[in-house]
């Protein structure tokens, strides 16, 4: 059932975030529209409800479990390390896994992104993609799934892994895995870490 | 008491003591929305020391002109929806926490009654996918604004309505009030 307008005003409405105009015309209806009542009652009834529930106790010890956690140095020298293994890592994936040669794709011009200066696709698409995603912040997962699809690096990963074997079959299987993923939710905001996961836990 | 502008620009000036204030401001919550999304008491304990750890290497990309809270949350509801997410995959929701039966540590000075009432609720949230569980939450438990929703797990504010609506159907009749 598809909900009419000003059903899905009643947010709004709550919220005050109707225009002047827009709350004038939810108020009359209001007066008119029963069901429309008994959905800003709903919305009461459940804001109500979910005050009274408890919240859980917190653990005791969360905050000192946290900062043993955290490095002791700034969040900008502790971004350094980091940057410099997923380098490591990309550098290791060209020398080790070169994905194919350059197909007639790699002229097709890039999707607008931080990896757009960077020119052609490189033959080494999978290792270049996942240098990239490794660093990408929650902003970059759109465009890295766009650039995914333009150069069709899912169905390469797929043929390629069609003919491997060994350590580079799991890999392109985690390769495999983690584009499909990309392609079913691009807002994934753990990418980075993933293409992480991929790029060092499953070399040998 | 400082803004969570200034202890953000404090810790990346070095005074990574000033983070702490920023998990002491923040843990409940994320630990209170995590433990509601998850059911599971150890694997929030886990989302809320990833979510802070994951903040504080990545303090330097902080937008200061979006709330803090809100970036928190943002990390938190992902990595608590990749965790689900492999749960699945991994066959290991336990029936309990399908279905909500985890006993939730609640404070004892709630009053019966209430707790009962809440307790529906709960139970009728538990039963909602993840999706609709999430957008429930944060709007009915923690009292946050579309936008803000909208903000905390990039769903458009217009799908979010839909949402909550189909959402609302399903926990009244559960209630037994539709």
């Amino acid at each position: 059932m598809k909900p009419d307008r000003l059903l899905l005003l009643v947010e709004d409405y709550l919220d005050g975030t109707l225009s002047p105009r827009d709350r004038e015309t939810f108020e009359r209806a209001l007066r008119v529209r029963p069901d429309l009542r008994a959905e800003v009652e709903a919305c009461r009834r459940l804001s109500r409800l979910a005050a009274r529930e408890p919240g859980p106790a917190v653990p005791g010890d969360l905050g000192e479990a946290v900062r043993r956690r955290l490095p002791r140095r700034s969040p900008r020298a502790a971004r350094v390390v980091p940057l410099l293994a997923a380098a490591a890592a990309a550098a290791v994936l060209v020398l080790v896994f070169p994905l194919s040669p350059p197909s007639p794709l790699s002229s097709a011009p890039r999707t607008a992104g931080p990896g757009h200066a960077r020119g052609a696709v490189s033959p080494h698409a999978l290792a270049d993609w996942l240098a990239q995603a490794e660093n990408a912040g929650p902003r970059d997962a759109g465009w890295l799934a766009a650039e995914a699809r333009e150069i069709g690096l899912l169905a390469r990963v797929r043929a390629a892994l069609r003919e491997a074997s060994g350590p580079r079959r799991r890999f392109l299987a985690a390769a495999e895995d983690l584009l499909v993923q990309v392609e079913n939710d691009p807002g994934f905001l753990s990418l980075a870490d993933e293409a992480r996961v991929v790029s060092l836990a499953r070399l040998p | 008491m400082p803004s969570d502008r200034e202890l953000v620009e404090r810790c990346l000036a070095g005074d990574t003591e000033a983070f702490h204030g920023l998990v002491e401001r923040y843990q409940e919550r994320l630990y209170r929305v995590a433990y509601r999304y998850l059911r599971h008491r150890e694997d929030a304990r886990e989302v809320c020391q990833e979510t802070f750890a994951r903040a504080f290497a990545r303090l330097s990309t902080y937008d200061p002109g979006r709330p803090f809270g809100t970036w928190l949350l943002a990390v938190a509801a992902n990595l608590a929806r990749d965790l689900l997410r492999r749960r699945a995959r991994r066959g290991t929701v336990t029936a309990g926490e399908r279905l909500g039966l985890v006993p939730g540590g609640e404070r004892p000075e709630a009053r019966a009654e209430d707790r009962e009432e809440a307790e529906r609720l709960r139970r009728a949230v538990d039963g909602l996918d993840p999706e609709k569980r999430l957008a429930v939450l944060l709007r009915y438990y923690e009292g946050m604004s579309i936008a803000e929703i909208a903000a905390v797990t990039g769903v458009a504010p217009g799908t979010l309505k839909v949402r909550l609506f189909r959402a609302r159907r399903e926990l009244l009749e559960k209630l037994g009030e539709r």
